[in-house]
């Protein structure tokens, strides 16, 4: 299954579920990153670093680690882009 | 009557209440700035300013500490303030918040920036689907702030009902149940989030708002920059560019501003030296006196000044923009070197204004290791606003190696950082919530440019003073004398004069002191470079000492002061062996 580290900038989403064994999960779901909610991928910070998400009309940092636990689906209106990365 | 006041974290709960009765709450733009639960007394009220949380069911020790505060004191009403323009997440504390069953207000803050992303919110409407008055802020009659305040002073009809059942999920106990994952209690975080209030929260923002997309008149200029700024490459190389351009803006702004500054208060000087020769009796004390009283009184305003109020201006103006917090999502690499969150950007950054309050703003870091690393950071390694006057006149004094002085600073806070992180592992995710970039509000900026100030006259001015009328004696008696048996061992260790190393072990314990102590002597550019740079990486000033005591106790702060003495040595030796 694809997760948040399968996007790339600009790319949205919407959020499967996520991983709630891994550390800063809860404070994810917590800001509103909740299963069910569409969010895009602003911006991907080189060597591992923290992934920028833009949700409603919010900006989170999300550590590498973390994003990898967020499981992903496609968004309801084709809005994704071609060749994502495995 | 209690009014306690909950929200999201970077609404404005404390922009709110200094609205409210006048009050002097700290405000910046970024999560974390109240940290603690603070209170404003006014007329029979107590407002209760309370840290940012999402849920009041949360596990973080913000939510603890609502949750504390709710079950305490039995409040009689609660405010809640929400962000209009990030309706829907905000509403999920809110329905938590509704479901205690005590008197609650909620107060729509950003209403105007709601508006200019065309987010309509119908009031009314939002009021009928919480059961609860609803207030937006800011209005264009201005009257709703009085509402406010007409509202928490009504008196409460009947009694207020604490449904026991939700207040029985706020006690401690019920706040840490096991994961699903495991059978034994474990380290994994619970979702304690409820789905149906997040659901309820869904449906009513959609009901109450509504977006339109059709006269979007293009991005404004805001915008614009925050989409630049948030750009992985772009942003990174725009921030870096603005911190070099505005430190030496600074560096050389302080250089401009010394001379006029100095030439305007020498004949005040001039006068105050005849006043107390002649007023003393003559003598040993007329000399010290005479002397020490008007250089202590114009150092501080030539040299120390100038660079309190620029770096004061810059700080603010990073705190209230929104562009601090982007450096700690842009660095977050580098931070995590020295085994710190990205937070860690923002206690750093106001350290290069004064350290108290950077020290103070250490408890947004997620745990105790990482603010310890970053108290050491800040109490050894970086400059103060007050530090960097002092020692930009040393360096331009002796023509000092104002490179190697910078390298050795840099190479000494990754040392130290690595070190450190590497004997205290860092556990923590870095999750962070970038707030939206503002025009800064700039009463508030300049509010706390006097406030950054102030301590200019409360605290530098009177210890130079008091230190300058201390080392004059010192002089005079001769006690100095004795320290020339050191110049063997002096030069042999670190390459410098015997009075430059008392004037180094002086300002160890208090920096400000430097330019007293080492301007006076007939230094070379190699030893002043190595003069300054001991004295650049050695311990805190006082009062930042205590704030450290008050912040992560006296045990820490013996740690600090161990490790300043040995960095301030150790950078001593190793520049003598270096430079050539």
């Amino acid at each position: 299954m694809k997760t948040m580290k399968n996007l790339k900038t600009g790319d949205k989403a919407r959020v499967a579920s996520i991983d709630t064994g891994v550390m800063g999960s809860q404070q994810l779901l917590e800001m509103g990153l909740t299963p069910g909610s569409e969010f895009q991928l602003v911006a991907r910070y080189p060597l591992r670093g923290p992934f920028l998400v833009k949700l409603g009309n919010n900006r989170i940092a999300v550590d590498y680690n973390l994003a990898k636990a967020v499981l992903i689906s496609e968004p309801d209106e084709g809005l994704e882009r071609d060749g994502l990365d495995s | 009557m209690r009014v306690i006041f909950v929200g999201n974290p970077n609404v404005g709960k404390s922009a709110l209440i200094n609205q409210l009765t006048g009050s002097r709450l700290l405000v910046a733009n970024y999560p974390g700035t109240s940290h603690k639960v603070a209170y404003v007394h006014k007329g029979e009220h107590y407002f209760y300013d309370t840290p940012g949380i999402y849920s009041l069911h949360g596990p973080g020790e913000s939510a603890s500490t609502v949750r504390a505060l709710l079950l305490d004191n039995a409040p009689s009403r609660i405010v809640n303030v929400v962000d209009a323009a990030n309706l829907e997440r905000n509403l999920v504390l809110t329905l938590e918040i509704l479901a205690l069953g005590l008197p609650t207000m909620v107060v729509l803050k950003q209403m105007d920036v709601a508006a200019s992303m065309n987010i309509l919110i119908d009031s009314e409407a939002l009021a009928r689907e919480l059961g609860c008055p609803v207030i937006g802020l800011p209005d264009v009659k201005g009257e709703n702030l009085e509402r406010i305040m007409e509202w928490i002073d009504r008196p409460i009809k009947g009694d207020i009902k604490i449904d026991p059942l939700q207040l029985e999920k706020l006690s401690p106990d019920s706040a840490s149940p096991q994961c699903q994952h495991c059978t034994q209690a474990c380290q994994h975080n619970v979702i304690t989030i409820d789905r149906e209030i997040i659901e309820r929260a869904r449906h009513i923002a959609a009901q109450a708002s509504s977006q339109t997309q059709a006269v979007r008149r293009g991005r404004n200029i805001l915008e614009t920059l925050q989409g630049w700024l948030d750009h992985q490459i772009l942003g990174t190389v725009l921030l870096l560019a603005l911190a070099y351009g505005l430190f030496t803006a600074m560096v050389s702004l302080i250089h401009y501003l010394e001379g006029p500054i100095s030439s305007a208060v020498e004949p005040l000087s001039n006068v105050l030296t005849g006043l107390l020769q002649d007023l003393l009796p003559p003598g040993t004390l007329n000399q010290i006196i005479s002397q020490a009283v008007p250089e202590g009184l114009i150092i501080p305003f030539t040299i120390i000044m100038p660079a309190m109020i620029i770096a004061s201006v810059i700080i603010s103006l990073l705190e209230d923009t929104g562009l601090l917090p982007r450096y700690s999502v842009a660095l977050e690499r580098i931070t995590s070197f020295i085994g710190v969150s990205g937070q860690a950007i923002i206690p750093l950054t106001l350290g290069f204004g004064c350290r108290t309050p950077a020290i103070m703003a250490t408890s947004l870091l997620p745990n105790a290791a990482e603010r310890f690393i970053i108290a050491t950071l800040l109490s050894i390694v970086v400059p103060c606003a007050a530090s960097l006057g002092v020692m930009a006149a040393v360096i331009a004094k002796f023509h000092a190696y104002i490179w190697v002085v910078a390298a050795t600073m840099l190479a000494v806070l990754f040392i130290l950082g690595f070190g450190l992180s590497r004997m205290m592992p860092r556990k923590e995710a870095f999750v962070y919530e970038l707030p939206p970039l503002r025009v800064p509000a700039w009463k508030n900026t300049w509010s706390k440019v006097l406030s950054r100030t102030g301590g200019f006259f409360t605290e530098v001015l009177p210890l130079i003073l008091v230190m300058n009328i201390v080392l004059y004696s010192l002089i005079e008696t001769g006690v100095l004398e004795w320290f020339k048996g050191l110049e063997e061992a002096s030069q042999l260790l670190f390459g410098i004069p015997a009075e430059a190393l008392v004037a180094v072990l002086i300002t160890i314990f208090q920096r400000y002191l430097a330019p007293l102590v080492l301007l006076s002597l007939p230094l070379s550019s190699r030893e002043a470079t190595i003069a300054i740079t001991m004295v650049a990486l050695s311990l805190p000033c006082l009062p930042v000492m205590t704030m450290i005591i008050k912040e992560i106790g006296l045990k820490n702060l013996l740690l600090i002061l161990a490790m300043g003495i040995i960095s301030s040595f150790t950078v001593g030796v190793a520049l003598n062996l270096i430079l050539p």
